[in-house]
């Protein structure tokens, strides 16, 4: 027996109507009550229906059947049996469908193509490890999905996509362990981190690894879990450095500039400095780049800079010209980094001065590396809003406020270069490094290619990209191969691809206008199965209407079959018809 | 004699002639023997070897004498034949005598009886042939020439003899077209001092005592030319072809590594690298087990002591002494001596460990109170040429002078204005107090004793500081006593200081305004210079007012001093202790301001700059001066570029199913070796494999299946190389999409709003 039930979707809320459809029909009544002609209890009739189809379209009902026909199960890997086996308890009409590379089950027949699913299929139920991602974003319709066990290993895995030499970076992840188990991160040099669980369960976990050297590299990851070790390659690009262009401003030459222009200089980035020595005297020194006129502050000149470093002095006897230029150039992109030698003098000038507030601490204890260093700051507080960069108690010691594109940054520690004078590079090198780097302007690509597929990727599945650019139509190329774009709908500027991966290896997309480029590692589908499967659970759950696995849900299903609006319609217009013509009759 | 008896002595004498020849045929043999084996040990041949061509030379010395004399054929008839030719007293018939005797004729019969008679007759005469002093001879050359040649071999045939126990390395990186190294040995020959032995390595990698010869003896599958053998950090050295086999000798001194190369049909053949491992002399440890680094001898200890002393080496000790020098005097008549002493136990010093005893007689080597000792225990070891060496700390022994004086300086004051033998301010305080105290106990008599003596002492210090005043009327201190008594005046008036008016005109001259007095005082003496114009002019040193250690005001102060000191002594004088101890107060207080004050004065001693003129100032000419410009590049110091590039290739041949070195990967691997080579060097131990390999894989000697392992290896080994380096800023990559810089703008003006 086919059971079927009324329910409604009101397009406003169901108070209003009712409290309006009520008001209606009163007065509407009371009103057709008072004309003294015939047919008084038909017209009132007329009336009611009148309110009642108009409430109808209104209020939007919807019959609800129960599921009696062909509605499709789809069997994919690591399905519950159980699960099936009460679904066709529940819908004994049910049609089976498996996967290829799924288990058999009774007679489920095999799905040959996913495409057959995009057209009339009445796909309801999906079990075990869920649809691929490409065929989710073609199915519109939701369905239920009861996934199946999660199998050990690792199930979420987080890597910086982009390296950088010499730092010690983080993966995150998780491990679902059986027992004794340990994660081992190897690089090309040996054993980089690694991390040991001894109970079941899932396990958060984060390994380090520093490369040294820039380049592609496939690192090992072994799980060893219950004896079993498992060995997946994991891609690490390390991207070269790319070096600044920097400019010194200073009234006068103090050690601290000095120091920190060699250790910059000595990282190669090119280095422009102007030091005054007397009244309208300066001395000029370039290094690792052409001698240019820096004489004064052009807008020509700071678009070529990238950071630009100067004292408090040298800021404030900037003329006005100079101090517009620089400012709009801070805002198109360019980085100040001001040296504040005396709180005395921050007060005094506005120009692009942070606001600060006396602080009775000039001393700081900062434990760089192994060891902790006394250093004296200057004894103010930035009280603007500002993003910090090294922040000790709640006081931000270095760091850099947001002007349009560009930082405008501040470092309140003083004479840091004794660290170089003990020979402490690393230590000098972990407080400027981050604060020249993030004050820095920005390398202004003119394309961003985004791969829109969560590590890892494997052979011939397709591969979305997403392409951000700044004017301009770019030419993608995968391998050399010419991808076709759109431009999205709604946002201009940004265009979608899909891409096929090739085989194991590293792949590249690249834009031929540009040199913009985006490396790729396709895995071997052996590798990574337990964190695409986790991955796999995730997105079938967002786009089914369950997000249980508990069997009493499984039984009823239903079909919803809104009523056609036009049926009210026409009693709307049968009996305002009857209404006209009652007068003259 | 019948004819059986004449047939047995036939009989004797052919059994003889056999038994000689037999001798002389051992005899050659034996002599073939030791000329075999002498040939052989020449040839360096087995034992093996040597036996079974001795067998074979006896063989064929015997074989021959046996045919040659046909000693096995040899009948008695033939033996007669011999006898008749040689014998003509036996007239040809000695046959006869084996002849039947029955069938002989009555004439032969005859002829028989004369021929035993005359055979009977030179039978002990007959000789029988043989070489027996000949064979003799030959035997006794040979075994001398023998024992001669092993007993004065050359050590390259005897070092030879040694490689035996040697296994050979075969190096496995060769290509099979080309030759490789057959046989190996090292013989290792550590300096003679070391006392060990000669020995071969097992292995071709070293491990010696510094300083060991070490000889390569090698041998290749096929002729090649130009073999070398690669020292790290040194030139190459060839290798001599001597006795079928390429030798070197080379006495190593450092760590390192070594290579060995060849030639072959033109072609470059290198081995594997090798490590040298250098063990060094250590330089002998030397300890004093039982004295103390520094020892103070009072006068009543012991002058004599027992130095105890433990010493050691690695290889043996060869000498060791204790250097004493003996310090005299003090100041700048200080006088040195030194002294090497033997230790006394063990008389000589030698072998790894050595506890050696020595007493130091303190009085023998002629110290004297107040004299110091220093010595220290030095050791020599065994090395040759020069021999380590190694010392103690220096070890102090000081006898205590108890005679000695010490003086004492107040820091700070320029003058040392307390000599001890007076009393401190502070003292006649405490006395005071004291006195105070015990007042009651004390009979009158005694507390005025008492008083009187302390006022006596406040006195003494009262003149001690006037003398620093130029206060010298008073006369001196042991005369004090004499001026007071020569006094008329009342004891009141000679000691008040308000009545010693002459006095303390002087005093004040110049004092603060502490009194009255001043003044007046002041405008007087302005008066007295007014009358005396020519004072600013003349170097006056008469003046005993000014002739002071102290500039005014210390002397202002002092002077108050004096004056309550005055006081304070005249209110001892007068028994009235109780009275005087505020003087004395702040008597003590001046006193110390003084001190204070004088410090002050050394401080004023400084450099006075002399004054800036303002107008001056930031007015120099500037025009002389130009902007200046500096321009440099500095390469950034990337350590190990070829490295770096090599593991990128490396990962790149990796991400490949079947890597395939090309010329150019080979190319890029061997100079990252070079730059790998650098770093060897320094640590050969961690990076001598990884350079090994290297080497194998630009050699082409690694099978295609082995590459990706060795690669690996190889990948891992140049990630070790490259160093930790600090963080270098970079330039961050942002996309800016038209949209963002709307926003940003947006933004701003949101600010700005």
């Amino acid at each position: 027996m086919i059971e079927t039930s009324l329910s409604i979707r009101p397009i406003f809320p169901l108070w209003i109507i009712v409290s309006i459809v009520v008001v209606l029909l009163v007065f509407m009544v009371w009103k057709e009550w008072q004309r003294k002609i015939k047919y008084r209890y038909a017209r009132v009739a007329a009336v009611v229906l009148i309110v009642m189809s108009i409430s109808s379209l209104l209020l939007q009902p919807v019959v609800e059947r129960e599921l009696e026909s062909n509605g499709v199960v789809l069997l994919t890997p690591h399905y519950k049996t159980s699960t099936v086996d009460s679904l066709l308890n529940a819908n004994p009409k049910l049609t089976l469908l498996r996967t290829a590379d799924a288990a058999p089950y009774r007679d489920a027949a095999v799905l040959e193509n996913f495409t057959d699913l995009y057209q009339d299929t009445n796909l309801h139920f999906v079990l075990g490890d869920g649809l691929p991602q490409y065929v989710l974003s073609e199915i519109e319709k939701p369905f239920q999905f009861y996934r199946g066990e999660l199998p050990d290993g690792i199930v979420t895995w987080s890597a910086p996509s982009n390296l950088k030499p010499n730092r010690v970076q983080e993966i995150h992840g998780t491990f679902r362990s059986n027992g004794i188990s340990k994660v081992k991160l190897l690089g090309p040099g040996g054993v980089e981190d690694s991390v040991s669980f001894t109970q079941p369960g899932n396990h958060d976990f984060v390994l380090s690894l520093t490369p040294k050297q820039s380049g592609l590299f496939l690192y090992s990851v072994v799980a060893e879990d219950e004896g079993k070790a498992m060995t997946q390659k994991f891609p690490v690009e390390v991207k070269e450095e790319k070096k600044l262009n920097i400019f010194f401003v200073q009234n006068y030459p103090t050690a601290e500039t000095r120091y920190l222009k060699n250790f910059l200089v000595e990282n190669g980035h090119a280095v422009a400095v102007r030091s005054k020595i007397s009244k309208d005297k300066f001395h000029y020194e370039y290094a690792n780049r052409q001698a240019l006129r820096i004489d004064r502050l052009s807008p020509e000149l700071l678009s070529e800079i990238d950071l630009i470093f100067i004292d408090q002095e040298s800021l404030d006897a900037l003329s006005n010209n100079e101090k517009a230029v620089l400012e709009e150039s801070v805002k198109q992109g360019l980085g100040l980094l001001t040296f504040y030698t005396s709180k005395d003098k921050i007060k005094s000038s506005a120009f692009l001065s942070l606001s600060m507030n006396e602080n009775l601490v000039d001393t700081v204890r900062l434990n760089l590396g192994s060891s902790a260093y006394t250093f004296s700051t200057l004894p103010v507080t930035v009280m603007d809003v500002v993003e910090p960069i090294l922040k000790v108690n709640d006081r931000v010691l270095s760091g850099y406020a947001n002007k349009g594109a560009g930082r405008n940054a501040f470092q309140l520690l003083q004479e840091t270069y004794r660290l170089i004078l003990e020979g402490k590079k690393m230590e000098y090198a972990s407080l400027w490094s981050p604060l020249v780097e993030r004050s820095a302007r920005t390398q202004n690509s003119k394309f961003k290619i985004e791969i829109d597929q969560p590590f890892p990727i494997y052979p011939d599945e397709p591969i979305n990209i997403n392409i951000i650019s700044a004017n301009g139509s770019p030419r993608l190329m995968d391998d050399g191969v010419l991808i076709p774009l759109r431009e999205d709908v709604v946002i201009d500027d940004y265009w979608h691809g899909r891409s096929w991966a090739n085989e194991t290896g590293w792949h590249q997309f690249t834009i031929g206008e540009d040199s913009s480029k985006q490396n790729y590692y396709v895995s071997h589908p052996n590798e990574w199965q337990s964190l695409r499967i986790a991955q796999l659970h995730k997105s079938n759950a967002a786009l089914s209407h369950n997000d249980s696995t508990s069997q009493n849900e499984l039984s009823i299903v239903k079909e919803q079959h809104p009523v056609s609006l036009l049926i009210f319609f026409i009693i709307f217009l049968l009996s305002a018809g009857f209404l006209w013509l009652v007068p003259k009759l | 004699m019948s004819t059986p008896e004449a047939l047995t002595k036939i009989n004797r004498l052919k059994n003889r002639y056999l038994t000689l020849r037999w001798i002389e045929l051992l005899l050659l043999a034996g002599a073939s023997v030791f000329f075999v084996w002498a040939f052989l040990y020449v040839m360096n041949a087995s034992l093996l070897t040597k036996t079974g061509a001795s067998i074979v030379i006896v063989m064929v010395v015997i074989a021959i004498g046996v045919v040659r004399y046909r000693l096995f054929q040899l009948s008695n008839k033939e033996f007669i034949q011999h006898l008749n030719s040689n014998y003509p007293q036996l007239e040809e018939s000695a046959d006869l005598l084996l002849s039947d005797f029955d069938l002989l004729t009555g004439l032969q019969r005859l002829q028989l009886q004369k021929t035993v008679q005359h055979f009977d007759s030179i039978y002990p005469k007959i000789k029988l042939p043989h070489f027996l002093p000949q064979s003799l001879g030959i035997f006794v050359l040979c075994a001398i020439a023998y024992f001669g040649l092993i007993s004065f071999t050359s050590p390259a045939v005897k070092k030879a003899s040694e490689t035996q126990i040697n296994i050979a390395p075969a190096t496995d990186n060769m290509t099979k077209t080309s030759a490789t190294i057959s046989f190996l040995s090292i013989s290792v020959a550590p300096p003679s001092y070391t006392q060990i032995k000669t020995f071969t390595s097992p292995t071709p990698d070293l491990k010696l005592p510094e300083g060991s010869e070490v000889s390569w003896s090698v041998n290749f599958s096929s002729p090649i030319t130009h073999p070398k053998i690669f020292l790290s950090g040194k030139d190459s050295i060839d290798l001599r072809f001597v006795d079928d086999q390429y030798t070197t000798a080379v006495k190593l001194n450092a760590s390192g590594f070594y290579q060995i190369q060849w030639t072959d049909n033109q072609k470059v053949v290198r081995s594997d690298y090798y490590k040298i491992e250098i063990i060094k002399d250590m330089a002998p440890k030397v300890v004093v087990d039982n004295l103390n680094q520094f020892t103070r001898l009072s006068l009543a200890d012991q002058r004599k002591l027992t130095l105890k002393s433990t010493l050691t080496d690695d290889y043996g000790l060869t000498r060791a002494s204790v250097i004493a020098t003996i310090s005299k005097g003090s100041g700048e008549s200080v006088k040195f001596r030194e002294e090497r002493l033997e230790f006394e136990k063990p008389t000589s010093i030698s072998g790894r460990k050595v506890n050696a005893e020595l007493k130091l007689d303190l009085n023998k080597l002629g110290m004297e109170p107040g004299d110091e000792l220093y010595f220290y225990v030095e050791a020599l070891d065994n090395k040759t040429p020069s021999p380590n060496h190694s010392r103690t700390e220096t070890f102090f022994i000081a006898l205590q002078d108890t005679t000695q004086q010490v003086a004492v300086e107040d820091e700070g004051l320029g003058v040392d204005l307390m000599p001890e033998y007076f009393r401190s301010q502070r003292q006649i305080i405490i006395d005071t107090e004291k006195l105070l105290e015990e007042r009651k106990r004390k009979t009158v008599q005694e507390f005025k004793s008492t008083s009187n003596e302390l006022g006596y002492d406040q006195k003494v210090l009262r003149l001690r500081y006037g003398q620093f005043l130029g206060e010298e009327f008073e006369g001196e201190i042991g005369k004090a006593a004499v001026v007071e008594e020569d006094d008329h005046e009342s004891t009141i008036e000679k000691f008040s200081h308000v009545h010693d008016k002459e006095n303390e005109h002087n005093l004040v001259a110049d004092k603060k305004p502490v009194t009255t007095e001043h003044s007046h005082d002041g405008e007087q003496k302005d008066g007295n210079e007014k009358e005396n114009p020519l004072e600013a002019f003349a170097h006056n040193h008469d003046d005993g007012e000014e002739a002071t250690f102290f500039v005014q005001s210390v002397r202002a102060k002092l002077k108050a001093a004096l004056t309550v000191m005055w006081d304070a002594e005249l209110y001892l004088r007068l028994f009235e202790p109780e009275k005087s101890l505020p003087y004395q107060y702040t008597a003590l207080k001046l006193l110390k301001e003084i001190s204070n004050d004088s410090r002050i004065y050394v401080h004023r001693t400084g450099f006075d700059p002399p004054p800036l003129k303002e107008e001056k100032r930031l007015s120099a000419d500037l025009s002389e001066i130009y902007t200046s410009t500096a321009t440099n590049k500095q390469e950034m110091k990337d350590r190990f570029p070829e490295i770096r590039k090599a593991l990128q290739r490396i990962e790149f041949l990796l991400a490949q199913s079947n890597p395939l070195l090309t010329s150019e990967s080979k190319e890029q691997f061997h100079k990252a070796g070079q730059e790998l080579v650098t770093v060897a060097l320094e640590q050969p131990g961690q990076f001598l494999d990884g350079l090994s390999l290297l080497k194998k894989v630009t050699d082409d000697a690694i099978s295609q299946a082995e590459l990706p392992v060795a690669l690996r290896s190889l990948q891992n080994t140049f990630w070790k190389v490259l160093p930790q380096q600090p963080i270098a800023p970079k330039m961050n990559e942002l996309m800016m999409h038209p949209l963002d810089a709307q926003f940003l703008n947006s933004l701003e003006q949101i600010q700005h709003d």
